[in-house]
């Protein structure tokens, strides 16, 4: 374990004047379910870009699996392992669930420019797809459009999506958000069923999720991680308490 | 929902029947003695295959590039110049009146224009996309216009047609076989590319271009593939309309030229496979009957192609809503 799966080293990022990554250091170790938590505008969301590749920090690293990434396109990241559910939940809505699925899969099997081929006829890439929507529990659905799923149907999709690209490394942004009581009770479910299989970078505001889910947290507040550890020690970190959990009287 | 579902069955029917008309029309035309309508289906057939070249990536693909036209001019000289010099001497490398060597020519040139365009193009989104597509279209018609050697602004007769082994293109219903054929070859090839890998990816980016790409899709080079197989289809479309009607002028290549590509493909509904041959069918017909009523045909032309535009402009807006994020 001494090289993480996932290593952001001193990362730097500024919109104008302000400050939205302010030195950030983080590490996810393989097989782990590492939260990320911090009040709105911490820049959790930032953060997320920066590793999925979306946004470049300014200055810092970040690696994964050892290799510098810091410059690398967000779908050679992808394609280098990293799985990613977004918050808000953007499959191609015009297309069918099984459609979404086989495309998660396909960016992991290359050769997207065959034109002859119908791909309901590949056999193995369809079986993978499918075997991916039964994970989350969406196999019934799979010719229904992703735009008529319910919003907690659209998240197990996006978890789906996921999954078929055979992550290392799964980011999963906000995954409870909107969530019934009950829906989130079964994301809950379904994600400790994924974590003996994944390591996760979970952003999350579900506190009772958090804590559920998470083998160590890392708390960001203002751009920089002021304290990670496991539930207990974040629990009992009295500048974590002062900078947040005791502003949103959260069950501790 | 009820009325969208009888209007499409209604553009199937439509559809079918235009390819049986266009697959009889040489009999149809001789029978009625009217060697007039062969021309008007042969400037059909091949506006219908450039439209099919621009469904890839404005249908399936939900790329508005308004520079098409530039793919027609690019063919069209393609076989002129070749032509031009083979009678009139000079660039002895390029002289010839060989078909498939205009053909190939097309082909290559169109593909390496698409190739460098659509890689520079591709790296803008929405507007700016449409902007610089049609930059690059203007900036073909410019340097077509300034080609003195080859009539400039005036353009170019030509004087022989492509010689092709076992076709006379001086017998027009030869040259509409030859072009309904290769019609027919573009249109199973974008048929059977939608529901492939390729289909698959074009349309995953045009919904979602984001999200592919934290897929691990590179999607800009699933674009790129689209417009640089599009461009090659459409120069080729353009060297049979030199052939056609053995007259090219920079204003084929004029940015009007591909806005009524753009509505071809609008018109017979974009992404669908047989919706070009039914758009540029709407087009030759309305074209034909208005310019008869009056000189100036292109008002109530435009009328129509605006109304044609807001009927479909659901299909329009969600097609490149994706091209956008």
């Amino acid at each position: 374990m001494n090289d993480p799966l996932l290593r952001l080293d001193d990362l730097h990022k500024s919109f104008g004047g302000l400050k939205v990554s302010a030195g950030v250091n983080l590490a996810v170790r393989a097989g782990e379910t590492h939260a990320l938590i911090g009040p709105n505008g911490a820049g959790k969301t930032t953060l997320i870009a920066q590793i999925a590749g979306e946004l470049r920090p300014d200055a810092g690293k970040i690696f994964l699996c050892g290799r510098d990434i810091t410059r690398l396109a967000a779908h050679k990241r992808a394609r280098l392992g990293l799985g990613r559910a977004f918050q808000v939940t953007s499959p191609m809505a015009g297309m069918t669930v099984l459609d979404n699925a086989v495309l998660a899969v396909m960016a992991q099997m290359g050769s997207p420019l065959r034109m002859w081929r119908p791909v309901r006829g590949e056999a193995a890439m369809v079986e993978e797809a499918r075997a991916a929507l039964a994970r989350v529990g969406l196999a019934e659905v799979e010719e229904e459009k992703a735009r008529d799923l319910s919003h907690g149907q659209r998240r197990q999709l996006e978890l789906a999506m996921a999954l078929a690209g055979r992550p290392r490394l799964l980011l999963l942004d906000e995954p409870m958000a909107g969530l019934g009581p009950r829906e989130s009770r079964d994301m809950v479910d379904l994600l400790c069923g994924l974590k003996d299989h994944y390591a996760i970078l979970l952003v999350e505001h579900d506190m009772d999720a958090v804590f559920a889910l998470a083998d160590r947290i890392s708390v960001l507040v203002a751009g920089a991680i002021i304290a990670t550890g496991t539930p207990r020690q974040i629990r009992a970190d009295a500048a974590v308490r002062r900078a947040y959990l005791g502003e949103e009287d959260t069950p501790c | 929902m009820e009325a969208s579902g009888r209007l499409k069955q209604l553009m199937r029917w439509l559809e079918g029947a235009m390819m049986a008309a266009l697959a009889l029309l040489p009999l149809i035309a001789q029978l009625a003695h009217q060697p007039f309508w062969l021309d008007l289906a042969t400037r059909l057939v091949i506006l219908a295959m450039a439209a099919a070249s621009l469904n890839i990536i404005l249908g399936l693909g939900g790329l508005v590039s308004f520079g098409h036209a530039a793919f027609l001019g690019i063919g069209a000289y393609a076989v002129g110049i070749p032509v031009h010099h083979s009678i009139y001497g000079g660039a002895s490398w390029l002289a010839s009146d060989n078909g498939l060597f205009h053909f190939a020519l097309a082909v290559g040139a169109g593909a390496l224009f698409a190739l460098v365009t659509g890689a520079l193009s591709l790296r803008t989104k929405g507007v700016h996309f449409i902007m610089i597509t049609m930059a690059f279209g203007q900036m073909i018609y410019y340097l077509l216009e300034s080609l003195e050697t080859y009539g400039g602004n005036d353009g170019l007769t030509l004087d022989v047609r492509s010689a092709l082994p076992g076709i006379d293109l001086d017998n027009p219903a030869q040259l509409y076989w030859l072009a309904f054929v290769i019609l027919a070859g573009v249109l199973v090839m974008t048929w059977r590319l939608r529901d492939a890998r390729f289909g698959l990816a074009l349309a995953g980016a045009r919904e979602n271009a984001r999200r592919m790409a934290a897929l691990g899709h590179d999607v800009t080079r699933i674009r790129l593939a689209a417009y640089v197989l599009a461009g090659a289809i459409c120069a080729l479309a353009g060297a049979l309309m030199a052939n056609s009607t053995a007259f090219i002028t920079p204003a084929m290549t004029s940015w009007p030229r591909s806005g009524e590509l753009m509505f071809m493909v609008i018109l017979g509904g974009a992404g669908r496979i047989l919706g070009p041959v039914l758009g540029a069918g709407l087009f030759v017909l309305l074209e034909e009957a208005l310019s008869s009523f009056t000189t100036y045909w292109h008002l109530p032309f435009g009328l129509l192609l605006i109304l044609a535009a807001l009927w479909q402009a659901e299909v329009f807006t969600t097609r490149s809503g994706g091209a956008r994020t």
